[in-house]
């Protein structure tokens, strides 16, 4: 079959793989209808994960059709059209049995780097290196789904590919940051970086109640897709200075909840910006870290500041004296997406919001390496690029 | 007859490098001696409760009775009262307790041991083997 593979940094190449197989008997096989890239992605790509072998498969946000089902599959069968959540979780362990999804104990084989690094191994994650599981991701024409009666949910008639394909990670990445910050109503919600995730958290604190919301970006044209999809108050971080302007439209306090949607490529201005690219050239800290930064000044007293931009390593300069000083809660983690996918789809379902207009761009997997430099470089208002492996569009 | 005052720079890395491998050898040596002592011990939490993995109160029941060939194992109430906590200790430098405890501990809660390839999709190259490498001696306690 067909698999768009990491071929080093900043290259990703079109190659012939051999199809997966049911491994487990709580396996099911997919035939990829549509899988879409992440800025999460872009880590990888630019070389930032070190356990990225050439040949690996990456893609992580997908639907598709059950082709195959293992023997101890109870809640799927052949022909199910499914999204599935992109971290891989048994269920059955204390961390998924308390809705830690992405905290698994028991899906990632090979935990030991994370073990080194982070003190403990999270769950492992599709096409998100070997340090994550080494599972192959879903940029192909198939893919294995293992635990899949606790990772896979059945799409409803009536939602469309481009629908359904950002359950598996944006929509409950951006939903999870706002039910983090624990909004009240009327709260103001300031969100840093306005791609995929940054939307999806500026429609979900929306809906959470949030009296005011505000998005921050660099790009002019990615702000006026946030403004008319989310309704967010745009800011561009290129143009003013985005504390002081918190400051004002707040009357002084900041945001109640700053959403951090940026993570660790956060292209920051004048010193801090060249700082920052400086030791991660030099492989002095491994995460730039400026709009986290940013957040954790602007942010009101007393606050929560929710982090879902990915970060993966250390980062310098962590105003840790704002945090003690402001009192402020820190929240974090990769998204427990199958806590929230079945809700998000019953709210896609009755029109409460709609994630295809992210889909921008859209191609075949011959495409692979395009559609990543044009998602990187933001080419022509790209939000995110989704591919067909078997090529038709539902 | 070496002449030290040439090349002093690359001289100087040479015997860093050196010294950087004598002193690995000597703390893995000590490890090493520290483990065949005291042994080397690994935890999980199991979440299901203690007496489904002690059938009358102290007897082990499998996939956990299989692992008292190689190591001593303990089971305790966790703090919080979800699950247990097993512990193992093994005096076997070839024993991979962590691997053996974590696939045990995924038959429990899962029924099965997940299988992953480790290979890339499209080729394997060197990075693979150093993976694979890492992985082994760090479960085994380390090298």
């Amino acid at each position: 079959m067909k698999a768009l593979c990491w071929s080093g940094t900043n290259r990703v190449t079109t190659q012939e793989v051999s199809e997966p197989k049911i491994l487990n008997g709580q396996d099911v096989l997919l035939r990829v209808t549509a899988s879409s890239v992440c800025g999460s992605d872009l880590h990888l790509l630019d070389g930032y994960v070190p356990t990225m072998h050439r040949g690996d498969i990456i893609g992580h946000e997908f639907v598709g059709e059950v082709v195959d089902v293992g023997s101890e599959v109870r809640r799927h069968q052949v022909g199910d059209r499914v999204v599935v959540a992109s971290p891989i979780g048994c269920g059955r362990c204390t961390f998924c049995a308390e809705g830690m999804w992405s905290l698994c104990d028991n899906s990632n084989p090979h935990p030991v780097p994370e073990e080194i690094v982070y003190g403990h191994a999270g769950s492992a994650l599709f096409g998100y290196s070997h340090a994550f599981g080494g599972y192959p991701g879903s940029h192909a024409e198939y893919i294995r789904v293992p635990y899949a009666d606790y990772g896979a949910f059945t799409v409803p008639e009536t939602l469309t590919d481009e629908q359904a394909v950002f359950v598996s990670d944006a929509v409950p990445t951006g939903w999870m940051a706002a039910d983090m910050a624990e909004i009240q109503h009327g709260d103001v919600v300031a969100v840093w970086g306005a791609g995929g995730v940054g939307q999806m958290a500026a429609v979900a604190a929306r809906l959470l109640g949030a009296g005011e919301v505000i998005i921050i970006d660099r790009l002019g044209d990615r702000l006026d897709v946030a403004q008319r999809h989310t309704g967010a108050r745009p800011i561009n971080a290129t143009e003013v200075d985005v504390v002081d302007t918190l400051r004002t439209w707040t009357g002084g306090r900041g945001p109640r909840v700053c959403i951090e949607a940026v993570g660790m490529e956060a292209s920051g201005h004048g010193v801090e910006g060249v700082y920052d690219r400086v030791k991660q050239t030099l492989r002095l800290e491994s995460d730039r870290g400026s709009s986290l930064r940013q957040a954790i000044r602007a942010c009101r007293k007393g606050g929560t500041v929710s982090i879902v931009g990915v970060f993966g390593g250390f980062l310098d300069k962590f105003p840790i004296g704002a945090v003690m000083n402001k009192a402020l809660t820190l929240r974090s983690g990769q998204q427990h997406g199958q806590r929230y996918i079945p809700m998000l789809l019953d709210r896609i379902s009755r029109g409460e919001f709609d994630p295809a207009y992210l889909a921008t761009h859209k191609m075949n997997l011959a495409d692979g390496q395009r559609g990543y430099q044009m998602f990187k470089h933001k080419v022509d208002g790209c939000l995110r690029t989704v591919f067909y492996p078997h090529g038709t569009p539902r | 007859m070496v002449d030290f005052r040439k090349r002093p720079m690359r001289w100087g890395v040479m015997a860093a490098s050196g010294a950087g491998c004598v002193a690995g050898v000597v703390v893995m040596a000590r490890r090493r001696g520290r483990i065949a002592e005291k042994g080397r011990a690994y935890g999980v939490v199991i979440n299901r409760p203690r007496e489904e993995l002690c059938s009358d109160g102290s007897q082990l029941t499998p996939p956990l009775a299989n692992l008292t060939e190689h190591a001593r194992i303990t089971v305790t109430p966790t703090a919080e009262g979800r699950g247990s906590q097993v512990l193992a200790v093994t005096h076997e430098r070839s024993f991979d307790v962590r691997g053996a405890l974590r696939s045990a501990k995924q038959i429990v809660e899962t029924g099965e041991v997940l299988r992953a390839p480790l290979e890339p999709a499209a080729r394997g190259p060197v990075g693979t083997w150093l993976t694979r490498y890492g992985d082994r001696m760090l479960s085994s306690g380390g090298w």
